[in-house]
């Protein structure tokens, strides 16, 4: 009985982790640009394996597999965070020529900071921002 | 657990698929990203399927190699823009 609800839960689990992939493989697909798309590869993605990882601990049945399937989604998650931050810095260095909210950025006329276009010109605090004196 | 895989797959080839038809250089290392977290998935169940645990232990080696890849292509090409 126990047992056959294990089964249930871990089943169901995976099957949602499987649709989270689809999930992100749509994303993939049809997001316009890259700042969309890094949602669906990274915070899908995460959840997905989270999911999986989680209903093939259960199914295993077994607390040496479920301690290391722990390990690989921390690991997924830890680089999934970072490298979706680091992907769009990247990307806004791309567009603009720098981030937005660099130590350059305090150097520039008024109006530029418009240009970037994300709400963050007349608020470089909120970034973690502080001014340098003389840059 | 087939169709779970065959889903995890197509997942796959819907990142390479964005790899393919990528609007720069940041996109392809999302797509490269996507395939590395499908693959860890693909080696998981494989390992459930089978019952060689030893595929775990390659999904823990192919997560580490996946988190280091895009930080160090960044760094990269931070340091010498193209």
């Amino acid at each position: 009985m126990i047992a056959t609800l294990i089964q249930i839960l871990a089943w169901s689990l995976m099957i949602s982790g499987a649709l989270f992939f689809a999930t992100a493989a749509v994303g993939m697909v049809r997001f316009p640009d890259i700042f969309c798309r890094l949602h669906a590869a990274a915070k899908a993605d995460t959840t997905g394996m989270g999911l999986l990882c989680a209903g093939l601990a259960l199914k295993s049945a077994s607390w040496s597999t479920a301690a290391l399937l722990l390990v690989i989604w921390l690991v997924v998650m830890a680089s999934a965070a970072v490298n979706c931050q680091l992907l769009a810095r990247y990307s806004v260095e791309e567009e603009h020529g720098g981030l937005p909210h660099s130590d350059d950025r305090m150097h520039l006329d008024p109006d530029s900071g418009a240009a970037w276009g994300r709400g963050h010109a007349s608020d470089p605090g909120s970034r973690g921002v502080h001014k340098q004196e003389g840059g | 657990m087939n169709w779970l895989l065959t889903l995890i797959l197509l997942t796959s080839g819907a990142a390479l698929w964005r790899i393919y038809r990528a609007d720069g250089s940041g996109d392809r290392l999302l797509g490269i990203q996507l395939v590395g977290t499908t693959g860890i998935a693909v080696l998981l169940i494989t390992a459930e399927s089978t019952g060689n645990g030893a595929w775990r232990e390659v999904a823990l080696v192919l997560a580490l190699l996946a988190a280091v890849i895009t930080t160090a292509l960044v760094q990269l090409w931070r340091r010498r823009p193209s």
